[in-house]
């Protein structure tokens, strides 16, 4: 079945990295480790890729990537003290995992 | 062959490249790239939460040619009351004579039809009634019975020319009837006997009937031309108890049962569905109002119950877009941000467990760091520009989370405490005329009060209908703002406040906390949001009455800061998603884009 998405890993550098145009024809997501997900065999998405210098990743790769930063995000929130995290506050629940599409 | 000049009066600019700043409709010709190119707006249809109905009741029958002006009619149990829209709310009208569910309903407010319909009690899976009656627009009268008693039809037309097909009366049927204000007369069959199909049309002779339950659910679309019925092309998705809206060329097939209860819009353009942004809320046995540009979709059930929920569609809709900005310099969550898109303050907040004393300004172009405050705030309120701000409650917030602080531009200055300590609350307005409202007093007590404070003290005011707290506010001033979302739950509720007391309107579309508010009373915008990554995107635009969808942040963040002094700009800073960010995002409304005009 052919990929709906692609993955590249890309530093947001502030204004410019994503315009406006940008975003409206494309659909990005942004994820962890500076992932990126955009739509696969779009001349739109593949500009930007180049415009950024991204280096595009396998859905596997970008997957290790992004696990990688939430689980680093996850052993930081399990090691604080119990009051600072859910239940005792709920608007600080554990990160969830991140499953990226294919 | 004419050329553009002969036609327009004017001729094609040639660029080098495209101009710097093109308006909506502008055509030039890219001397580089050797195409011509024009400029047209964004757009975005989606379905807006509004006013809701007073009593839910599942099986209805229902009405309306307009968006704003509609009738829920019955429903189950047999119930015989009625309600109206008026565009903004609902309001009972007098009741059938004969309470029943699964009627249905063609005309409009001032001149309706409810025929048929079931009277027997929910899940007896009666066989329908012949009733028909006529509505005025104040109340019902018996009129001429149709022909073949059932319920659940599909219908098109007026109250004085309505055609009725399908519908169950302990078969499905592919009846099909016309009334011409005084009689019923039966007409050429549906191509398949079906129950609760979708129907729509302004003549009985220019009718579409769609889906529907054969018993299993059809996919099937037809079009009858007051002779005959002709198969077209079907839906993408087989459902059954879908509402309907629009006429033959140009129809929307609204929610329904599939394999289960959907959320799933098409649109119908006179000769192929096409599935367009889904409701938000699915449910089946909803009704139907208005045309495919502008329509109703009304009451019904989800999975599990019968629902009140309204939700306005709004076809092609100008929408704007999220671009990245500069990055703060520090990454945070649960930060307070207050200013505009040229001018942002933001302030506390954690960067993991301390609470944070920084604070930073945005230029419009980048981010600086300003002086500490003097006591750390976690999830705390803010109100006012980056030369006269306010920051108040949060956790520690020494004495108990209430404590107050202005900015002058470059450093903070004690201010006199809240009465109520709190954190996690939102605030809006200026320095010297602030509102900060809801919030948690741990352990785990959720306040809705409210608090003014007026440039020396801070006032105790009336409290909102449901304490509330991680939601956002918006407003200029202490005397008119906004306040929607929050925990628990994950809201989707909005209270307005004019400076006396709370209102509950319309309600946000995608339920959340910890999300982000900038703007005004009447023109705000509300911005990413717990869960992430299912609701941490969404982005909605408050035009004074509704909340209507705009494009997604590229990036999902929650407890993030938002600033921005309406609904046509926004910024969005730091939070987490989950791994905390110091990344901003700048939303600029009614963004347009530049198309190739192809010659292949």
């Amino acid at each position: 079945m052919a990929k709906t998405y692609q993955y590249c890993v890309a530093e947001n550098w502030g204004k410019g990295f994503i315009d406006h145009d940008e975003s409206w024809r494309i659909t990005f997501k942004g994820y962890p480790a500076n992932v990126w997900q955009v739509p696969a065999y779009n001349k739109h998405a593949n500009l930007w890729i180049a415009k950024v210098a991204g280096a595009v990743k396998t859905r596997d790769e970008a997957q290790a990537l992004v696990d990688a930063e939430v689980q680093a995000a996850q052993a930081a929130w399990d090691a604080l003290p119990d009051a600072e995290k859910a239940p005792a506050r709920p608007e600080n629940p554990r990160p969830e995992d991140i499953t990226l599409e294919d | 062959m004419s050329t553009y000049k002969e036609i327009r009066g004017l001729k094609v600019r040639d660029y080098t490249t495209n101009p710097d700043n093109p308006i909506e409709g502008q055509l030039w010709y890219n001397t580089t790239d050797n195409v011509a190119k024009y400029q047209i707006p964004n757009l975005l249809s989606s379905w807006s939460s509004v006013g809701a109905l007073n009593t839910a009741r599942g099986v209805p029958g229902g009405l309306g040619a307009t968006y704003n002006a509609a009738l829920y009619i019955g429903g189950s149990q047999t119930v015989a009351s009625v309600e109206q829209y008026d565009g903004t709310s609902w309001t009972e009208v007098n009741d059938l004579n004969t309470g029943r569910k699964a009627s249905c309903g063609t005309g409009t407010t001032t001149a309706g039809l409810a025929s048929g319909g079931d009277t027997g009690p929910t899940g007896s899976g009666g066989n329908g009634v012949a009733n028909v009656e006529s509505w005025n627009g104040s109340s019902w009268t018996e009129t001429t019975d149709v022909n073949n008693a059932r319920q659940g039809m599909g219908g098109s037309g007026t109250s004085t020319s309505t055609l009725v097909f399908g519908g169950y009366d302990g078969s499905r049927r592919a009846y099909t009837e016309y009334w011409n204000g005084s009689s019923w007369t039966e007409l050429n069959d549906l191509s398949t006997g079906k129950s609760n199909p979708g129907g729509v049309g302004t003549a009985y002779n220019t009718a579409l009937c769609f889906g529907g339950s054969t018993p299993s659910n059809t996919a099937q679309t037809e079009s009858f031309d007051g002779t005959s019925w002709t198969e077209l092309n079907d839906l993408n998705t087989a459902r059954a108890n879908q509402a309907a809206a629009g006429d033959a060329t140009s129809a929307l097939s609204i929610g329904g049962y599939s394999t289960t209860v959907v959320a799933i819009t098409e649109q119908w353009d006179g000769t192929s569905w096409t599935e367009v942004n889904d409701l938000n809320t699915g449910r089946y046995f909803i009704v139907g109002a208005g045309t495919s540009s502008r329509a109703l979709g009304m009451g019904g059930e989800t999975s599990t119950a019968a629902v009140t929920n309204t939700e306005e569609w709004n076809a092609s809709v100008p929408i704007g877009a999220w671009a990245t900005a500069a990055d703060m310099n520090n990454t945070n969550f649960n930060v307070a941000g207050t200013g505009t898109t040229e001018a942002a303050l933001v302030c506390g907040g954690t960067p993991s467990s301390s609470k944070n004393v920084k604070a930073e300004t945005f230029n419009g172009t980048s981010w600086t760091e300003q002086g500490n405050m003097n006591t750390g705030k976690y999830g705390p309120g803010s109100s006012g520009t980056t030369t006269a701000g306010l920051a108040f409650g949060g956790e520690p917030a020494s004495p108990s989370r209430a404590d107050s602080e202005t900015f002058n531009g470059s450093s903070w200055t004690e201010a006199p405490d809240l009465n109520a300590g709190r954190e996690s609350l939102s605030g809006a307005g200026t320095q010297t005329s602030a509102i900060a409202v809801g919030g948690q007093t741990p352990p785990g007590t959720i306040v809705a009060s409210a608090e003014l404070f007026n440039g020396s003290s801070w006032t105790e005011t009336g409290d909102m209908s449901a304490a509330r707290y991680a939601g956002a506010m918006s407003g200029a001033t202490n005397t008119a703002s906004l306040f929607f979302g929050g925990t628990p739950g994950g809201v989707t509720l909005t209270e307005s406040w004019n400076g006396s007391a709370w209102t509950e309107v319309n309600d946000l579309n995608v339920g959340r906390t910890s999300l982000g508010g900038s703007g005004t009373y009447t023109s705000a915008i509300a911005t990413g949001g717990s869960p992430v990554p299912a609701n941490g995107k969404a982005t909605e635009i408050w035009n004074g009455t509704i909340w209507r969808k705009d494009s997604d942040l590229n990036t999902a963040r929650e407890l993030a800061g938002a600033s921005g002094s309406d609904s046509t700009t926004g910024l969005f800073f730091a939070g987490r998603t989950p791994t905390t960010v110091a990344s901003t995002e700048e939303f600029s409304a009614g963004a347009a884009t530049t198309k190739t005009i192809s010659t292949d």
